[in-house]
């Protein structure tokens, strides 16, 4: 076994690497691709990030090929992923043309690797036309949809699904996502990587040096949210959770911290309605990080007593899934794969107001001993569902399938 | 003394995961949960009365079974959870058998208590089925003596492959012990009195593990 899998296996157990083995070994030499529309920033991208090295390092060849766009094309896709959110958003007709021409550029680059691959994944929206861009296809392609699009809106489904059909599958994180299509639609879960920069163990050091970064006070508590300013993940709600917590715990300090994607325009828009609400309050502290700020990230992650990810609407949440895994209670929103995740009482707690989320943040903080069992708990049931090796072997086993029944 | 099979036989001890499959179909309500247990495809029945076995679970559930946890839990209706829950898939011939007595049971629940809410957005009745892959481990047995000490050690989803999902197959435990000869056959009845549906796998991989100390301790005495 190579020392990228040792270690694997001292994380996830040596059972975990062994089915990883017994699925990947018929795939050896075969030529698997992977497309998304970012190589930095958002869920996608980390999991690819990690995931693709793990698969060649299995044998698989594999590739990961970015779709690129310009501005037109990115208010469409965002468009579009507010849209299968739930938005009732119309998108125009010279956007979908943005859409369309965007793909059909990138497909005239792409075409030789994607109709040479044996197996091909698709990763949401973006690039979901290349299927039909691709006639001389010989693999197996499979679109993976991130979004929550449990109730998408009806005009951009039907713009998109006419694309998706005929793809061989499709998964989805959650069974509420999933929608009418005429393939198989399977339900695998993303994933994080334990070994990756935000994930990792941290020395003493590394998780104290963020006090003085972002000046911090170790000695109060600290309440954190990492995500993009997205008003789906609602940072202007956990403002006013904090705001009714410090009104009995004054002490406590509230650091959000964000980042952009490059294929979100909307962040700095919403990074300015959090200002707003902050205010001149000194213990909120609004970080901007750089897209590679993932070390940053995990100590901040490390040195907070609770974490948040408020969403209104998520695909999964693996910034709950990171916190768990390091051993932090976490108040997420009600919402899509959150829901999957914190299991009331033993991995976290599921709010649907910031007074859900301030009443829960008071508790934990009046009971450590509480806080610590929940942590603790969280991050074994991480170890047991939500590692990057669970999801690949979701991954082998679904081509696997297919492969076995053409 | 007559001996079943001949002593050829082996059994390859496997692992297995399940691959989860949406199938798109939903229920609100108890009616539309109804009308749907009527046309879903039969793996979706099997599904939801086993599958919750692989699942990570910090307490055990109050109810056996998906249907009974979804009408407790989010229809409120606890009436119908017991009566759902009473329901042991082990006591029906076939699919068709224990689909018609879901709708049975479905049916009496919304004459006699008027079972008619909705449940909130996000707790719909999600119809799943799933395929399952089997992994290697290693393990071929030929007589049932060596399952004592392998037993203990297995993985979870080869106790769920081996006692659930094999079930009246040659790859089942309890198959394979029946057809050893008749010596084991005393081994047999006490495994298969051990009803998995009761049972959550460790539970069910600790006291499968119990029968086959003790019958052999009894045999070596």
């Amino acid at each position: 076994m190579s020392e990228l899998l040792e270690t694997y296996a001292m994380v996830a157990g040596k059972e975990a690497i062994n089915k990883l083995q017994q699925l990947s070994a018929p795939m050896k030499g075969k030529k698997f691709v992977h497309v998304n529309s970012t190589r930095v920033g958002g869920g996608v991208a980390e999991i690819l990030m990690k995931m693709v090295p793990l698969m060649n390092e299995l044998g698989i060849e594999t590739s990961w090929e970015v779709i690129t766009g310009k501005d037109k094309f990115y208010q469409c896709t965002k468009s579009m992923h507010n849209a299968l959110q739930g938005d009732p958003i119309d998108i125009s007709d010279e956007l979908y043309r943005a859409y369309d021409e965007t793909n059909a550029e990138n497909a005239e680059q792409l075409r030789p690797i994607l109709e040479d691959a044996d197996y091909v994944i698709i990763h949401d929206p973006q690039p979901a036309p290349l299927l039909k861009l691709c006639p001389n296809r010989k693999g197996i392609w499979v679109w993976r949809c991130h979004i929550d699009a449990s109730k998408p809106h009806p005009s951009v489904w039907n713009f998109l699904s006419q694309y998706i059909k005929d793809y061989d599958a499709s998964y989805f994180s959650l069974p509420d996502f999933s929608q009418q299509l005429p393939h198989t639609q399977y339900l695998i879960p993303p994933s994080i990587d334990p070994l990756s920069e935000k994930n990792m163990d941290l020395s003493n050091e590394e998780v104290e040096s963020v006090y003085q970064e972002f000046d911090l006070d170790p000695e109060r508590p600290i309440m954190l949210q990492v995500s993009r300013y997205d008003r789906f993940k609602d940072p202007i709600g956990v403002i006013q959770a904090y705001k009714l917590v410090k009104q009995s715990i004054p002490e406590i300090q509230l650091v959000l911290a964000g980042g952009g994607a490059t294929d979100d325009p909307e962040g700095e828009e919403v990074l300015r309605e959090v200002r707003e609400a902050a205010g001149n309050d000194a213990d909120i502290h609004i970080l901007l990080l750089p897209a590679d700020a993932h070390k940053t990230i995990n100590a901040l992650q490390r040195a907070s007593d609770i974490i948040l990810q408020k969403s209104l609407k998520e695909g999964f949440g693996l910034t709950v899934t990171e916190a768990m895994w390091k051993g932090k209670p976490v108040i997420g929103g009600n919402t899509g794969g959150i829901r999957l995740q914190l299991v009331k009482n033993h991995t976290g707690f599921l709010v649907d107001t910031p007074e859900g989320a301030a009443l829960r943040i008071q508790y934990l903080l009046q009971n450590p001993d509480k806080m610590e069992e929940i942590g603790r708990n969280a991050k074994e049931y991480v170890r047991k569902n939500f590692l990057n090796t669970r999801h690949l072997r979701e991954i082998l086993s679904l081509f696997t399938i297919i492969e076995n029944r053409r | 003394m007559t001996l079943k099979n001949n002593n050829t036989q082996t059994l390859e001890i496997k692992d297995c995961e399940i691959l989860n499959i949406a199938t798109g179909l939903r229920a609100q309500n108890l009616k539309e949960f109804r009308d749907l247990l009527q046309i879903i495809h039969p793996d979706c029945i099997h599904y939801h009365f086993w599958a919750k076995k692989l699942r990570a679970e910090f307490e055990e559930a109050e109810y056996n079974n998906d249907f009974a946890i979804w009408a407790s839990i989010n229809l409120h209706e606890n009436k119908l959870a017991e009566r759902l829950s009473l329901i042991n898939p082990r006591m029906f011939q076939n699919v068709d058998e224990l689909r018609s007595k879901l709708i049975e049971v479905v049916t009496l629940s919304l004459e006699q208590d008027k079972c008619s809410q909705d449940t909130k957005e996000g707790e719909k009745f999600q119809f799943t089925r799933s395929d399952i892959v089997l992994f290697e481990t290693g393990h071929i047995i030929s007589n049932p003596g060596q399952l004592k000490d392998i037993i203990p050690n297995l993985p979870l989803g080869a106790v769920y492959y081996h006692f659930i999902e094999s079930h009246n197959t040659s790859s089942n435990i309890v198959t394979f012990v029946e057809n050893a000869g008749d010596e084991y056959t005393d081994l047999a009845i006490r495994l298969s009195k051990l009803d998995p549906y009761f049972f959550r796998l460790p539970e069910m991989q600790s006291r499968a593990s119990q029968i086959f100390i003790e019958f052999f301790q009894g045999e070596s005495a």
